[in-house]
């Protein structure tokens, strides 16, 4: 696993679960879609405003919507491959990126509250994603995605303090 | 305990600002004249005021208030009833301020601030009397702290004298910036543009030099003199007293505000020394608590203890929020040669690629000198940078993390480490290339972000920081 984290001696990062790379495929899919319809029409917009062929701007913007496309899906293993989290006794360790690589390091007790989230295509993958809350600003969530529902559960519950409920 | 009855009237001020743009839209474009003819003036007041009255009724009649030993609950809304329950110990903040209808009317708003984001971590009791709003200020701060009026008696651990607030209201000339935004306004609409530059050719043709030279400076004393008004308005009587359990911040001609902070709940302190505050010997001084969140301009939390403070007066200062902190020690680490390296490609990419991108539009075929000219200043730019990072210190030291930079202007910041909430070290291709690294201290309300240390480094300061963190257990927000 490629990465910036330092990881205490005897723990190893831990990878995302496989199938969130066909959640990020279908992500990349839909969401240059989208991003098509807007391009398209948008560029088309600025050529015919500069008396030039409509389609040919047209088919700028789709082709760039196309292009980022692309990146994204040949980048996804990369991605899959750079996030990596680490749970110890003291703190939770996540790293993510590819160029710009990030390892954030959150004290345990730190944590204000955990929520895991699940959108249809996590469902229907059996993934889920967990998010870390501390009050820091800005930064205030860490989202580690694409664990398995189990493991999202379980971490879930190692990372909030046990209590005991009262009868 | 409900709110003051003269709430049912303080509505008028942000009815009417809502109203304001509706009625400017009406009235430039006719149709306001004909309203007003078909309903008269005066029982177009009566209308005003009945709106106001009705708006204002039902917030009276539904908002309650009730501190408890442990929380302090607000219930408000008639439809929609709303009801929300905020724990004492995690108020961040308690602000009293009295906007100027409020100032006539004697009652003053109470903002308590929470940690967390966005406007949910604020509630706002408006209005309370007076003698009722500082009393419960401080019953939520410390049940036996002084009230305002018994501070007010004690002298300030620090006053702002009216000379400095004029002398800095000149350095700053906020009249420029307002100035700069409307020249780029004038620029960007050709019509305008092309209309003022004809007026500006014939004017110049009648004037002479001498009335010229006259008008301008005209023009930049009115700047001057706007830029004090303004200065004097917000800060004027700025002084900060000391209370049992944090300080009172009061200031302001029009709007007289009294801010009470605990310092145990300072987050963040920043020093600023802007060029021309550099020449006059001044500094601001700003501190942030975890309530000053980032979907609010740093302006707007107005978190000055000390808009232009001397060197001593920094010392001061800032040794009273955070005790035992020190700016310059032996303890302060420098920033490897490389650094000067990542900072100038990251400055060059980050002015290049605008500009290449608005050249690649065409957008400035027309101005081929002045892209030369800035082209000119970007090569240049990085030399600039670079003896800036060779000015760059940071250390981790009596439980603070701090960095200091100073070259043409000076910056320092700090924050406790035992209010860490999180460390992060991140690393950008080109830092990969050069074994460097940018290590972020995150806490609530701010970060301290050390940029270009070397990668070792940069894990060893994260270890540090974790460590020392250990050491005060607990949250610490």
């Amino acid at each position: 696993m490629q990465g910036i984290a330092h990881v205490p001696d005897g723990v190893t990062l831990r990878p995302i679960h496989r199938n969130i790379r066909k959640v990020w495929r279908w992500s990349a899919i839909g969401g240059s879609l989208v991003t098509a319809a807007i391009l398209g029409p948008a560029v088309a917009g600025l050529f015919l405003g500069m008396q030039k062929p409509w389609w040919i701007g047209a088919l700028c913007g789709v082709t760039l919507a196309l292009v980022l496309c692309v990146r994204s899906l040949v980048l996804i293993d990369r991605q899959y491959r750079a996030w990596g989290y680490a749970l110890t006794d003291r703190e939770l360790i996540v790293q993510w990126g590819i160029y710009w690589r990030t390892a954030r390091y959150i004290p345990r007790d730190a944590i204000q509250h955990v929520d895991v989230n699940q959108g249809p295509i996590d469902r229907r993958n059996g993934i889920a994603q967990v998010q870390v809350y501390t009050a820091a600003t800005g930064t205030a969530v860490v989202t580690i995605p694409g664990l398995a529902e189990a493991d999202a559960n379980d971490l879930r519950g190692r990372l909030l303090p046990q209590f005991e409920l009262g009868s | 305990m409900r709110l003051s009855p003269v709430s049912i009237f303080t509505g008028l001020g942000p009815v009417l600002r809502q109203l304001l743009l509706p009625l400017v839209i009406l009235m430039v474009g006719g149709s306001g004249q004909k309203l007003l003819d078909a309903v008269g003036p005066l029982s177009g007041i009566g209308i005003g005021i009945t709106i106001v009255i009705a708006a204002g009724l039902p917030k009276y009649f539904t908002t309650t208030y009730e501190v408890t030993s442990h929380e302090v609950i607000l219930n408000t809304g008639w439809i929609w009833k709303r009801r929300r329950v905020v724990p004492r110990e995690r108020i961040q903040e308690v602000q009293v301020s009295q906007p100027l209808v409020h100032r006539a009317l004697k009652v003053a708003v109470v903002k308590l601030e929470t940690a967390g984001s966005g406007a949910l971590s604020e509630v706002s009791l408006d209005c309370l009397g007076l003698e009722q709003a500082h009393a419960l200020r401080d019953l939520l701060l410390k049940r036996d702290a002084p009230s305002a009026t018994q501070a007010a008696e004690k002298p300030p651990v620090y006053a702002l004298s009216l000379d400095r607030i004029v002398k800095s209201s000149l350095l700053e000339n906020r009249a420029l910036a307002l100035a700069a935004v409307g020249f780029g306004f004038i620029m960007e609409n050709d019509s305008l543009r092309d209309q003022l530059i004809s007026r500006a050719m014939e004017a110049s043709k009648r004037v002479d030099a001498i009335t010229g030279v006259l008008m301008a400076l005209a023009a930049l004393s009115a700047g001057w003199i706007f830029s004090v008004v303004l200065g004097v308005w917000k800060f004027y009587g700025f002084r900060v007293d000391l209370t049992e359990r944090g300080i009172q911040i009061r200031q302001g001609l029009g709007n007289v505000t009294t801010r009470a902070v605990t310092l145990s709940r300072v987050q963040h302190i920043t020093v600023r020394q802007g060029l021309l505050y550099r020449l006059a010997g001044y500094h601001s001084v700003a501190v942030s608590t975890a309530g000053d969140v980032h979907t609010k301009q740093q302006d707007a939390f107005n978190g000055y203890v000390s808009p232009a403070a001397t060197r001593s007066e920094v010392s001061m200062l800032a040794n009273l929020i955070f005790p035992g902190l020190r700016w310059v020690t032996s303890a302060d680490k420098r920033l490897p040669k490389l650094a000067m390296i990542a900072r100038s490609v990251d400055t060059l990419l980050a002015i290049a690629f605008p500009l290449a991108v608005l050249i690649a539009f065409n957008l400035l075929v027309k101005m081929i000198p002045l892209v030369l000219a800035v082209g000119t200043v970007i090569l240049l730019l990085p030399l600039l940078f670079v003896r800036g990072v060779r000015t760059e210190r940071y250390a981790q030291e009596g439980g603070y993390f701090r960095r200091h930079r100073g070259y043409v202007t000076w910056q320092g910041e700090a924050a406790p480490v035992a209010r860490l909430q999180g460390v992060q070290v991140v690393q950008s291709p080109l830092q990969r290339r050069l074994g460097l690294a940018n290590v972020t201290l995150n806490a609530p309300g701010s970060a301290v972000t050390v940029r270009d240390v070397e990668f070792d480094e940069a894990n060893q300061v994260k270890d540090d920081l974790l460590a020392e963190r250990r050491q005060h257990r607990g949250r610490g927000v």
